[in-house]
């Protein structure tokens, strides 16, 4: 289950990516601007490390609130079925297992932050003329 | 590096001074040379433009007395600060300090107000908020915009635009501003106002200006007039303007 997870979110990790890259292409000008006032290539990262990173905070805190209350739904009305012959239960069990909470929401986390990296540094390696003559 | 003085320039001399620069790009299987030994020294307070022909390498001239490329040959001395011997990262300090840029399209960012796209450079410089804040509501009631602080680059002119852009170059007071063809989207009244504002700071700050531009008017009203032509800078006088 956990390795299902984990590549669950690694996909959203490639959605992050590409965001993140569509991102900084639409913003080559700006970081153009904000190099031509002195702004460093560190700063530059920075900013986009940031942004990545609260897409993948606030998406992780976001599937786990959701993912909670379908647990909770899923313990108290117990509305999938299965075949009792098959399985020798009728309802789907559910249960928390707080070892395997953490470990998907670190591991979500970790790799959000991953995923910001290669745009953030390519948004940090433009030169600033480069960046101004974008268009 | 927190003043001019303590970037190395004491005063006294050209505050930027171009020596033999070349510059080339890769075109196709060769070279295009587009500056091919361009001499230039400017010193504190004074006003130069540079004129020629699109392409003739304005804009790249510019661009390497600001730092933001690097000569293909030559050196670009800015106060005493020899720019090919800096870093990325020290080039970026010296530009916080002593650079400011106009650009011909405003170039302003879209998402902040009047207000904070002239706070900007203190604030990359690291001067605290309160403090920045008052220096740019001056510095934009200098250039006749105290009722838009808060209006956003849409919400502005285009000349209201450019006259932030001038305001943001000049918030620091740097030692030189660099305008690429600062007035070349506006309408006549609107650039004689922007060129009357440009003159007029750059006097009371006493910042030299490097202007690239087309704009005869503009290029009449600067102490010193350049033109550029096959890759190198000499000294011209225009016709008087009828």
């Amino acid at each position: 289950m956990f390795i299902i997870l984990v590549l669950i979110v690694l996909v959203a990790a490639f959605n992050i990516i590409s965001t993140l890259t569509m991102i900084v292409m639409d913003k080559t000008k700006e970081i153009g601007i904000l190099r031509s006032m002195g702004m460093q290539s560190r700063a530059i990262r920075r900013i986009f490390v940031y942004q990545g990173a609260l897409i993948g905070v606030v998406g992780t805190g976001l599937g786990l609130v959701a993912g909670l209350i379908a647990v909770f739904l899923l313990a108290r009305y117990r509305f999938i079925s299965l075949p009792g012959d098959v399985y020798f239960i009728d309802k789907l069990p559910v249960s928390i297992e707080p070892l395997n909470l953490s470990l998907i929401v670190g591991a979500s986390l970790v790799i959000c932050l991953i995923a910001t990296l290669y745009p953030a540094i390519q948004a940090a390696r433009m030169t600033p003329v480069d960046a101004i003559r974008y268009e | 590096m927190s003043s001019p003085e303590a970037a190395g320039w004491e005063g006294g001399g050209p505050v930027i001074e171009a020596r033999r620069l070349f510059k080339e790009y890769p075109s196709g299987a060769g070279r295009l040379e587009v500056l091919s030994g361009v001499d230039l020294a400017v010193t504190g307070g004074e006003t130069v433009s540079v004129v020629g022909a699109s392409g003739a390498g304005k804009s790249t001239l510019l661009h390497l007395l600001g730092g933001l490329d690097r000569p293909t040959r030559g050196e670009v001395v800015l106060g005493t600060w020899y720019l090919s011997r800096l870093s990325d990262d020290e080039l970026s300090r010296l530009r916080s300090r002593l650079l400011g840029f106009v650009f011909q399209f405003h170039h302003l960012l879209l998402e902040f107000s009047a207000l904070e796209n002239v706070m900007l450079p203190l604030r990359i410089r690291g001067v605290e908020e309160e403090e920045a804040r008052a220096r740019a509501r001056k510095l934009l009631e200098d250039v006749g915009l105290g009722g838009r602080l808060d209006h956003r680059p849409s919400a502005l002119s285009g000349g209201e635009q450019q006259r932030v852009a001038v305001a943001r170059a000049l918030v620091h007071e740097p030692l030189v501003v660099l305008a690429d063809e600062p007035s070349g989207n506006l309408d006549r009244a609107n650039s004689e106002h922007l060129h009357d504002i440009m003159f007029e700071l750059a006097r009371e700050q006493n910042v030299a200006f490097v202007v690239a531009t087309h704009d005869e008017r503009l290029a009449e009203r600067t102490d010193r007039l350049l033109a550029i032509e096959d890759g190198v800078l000499a000294p011209i006088q225009l016709e008087p303007l009828g």
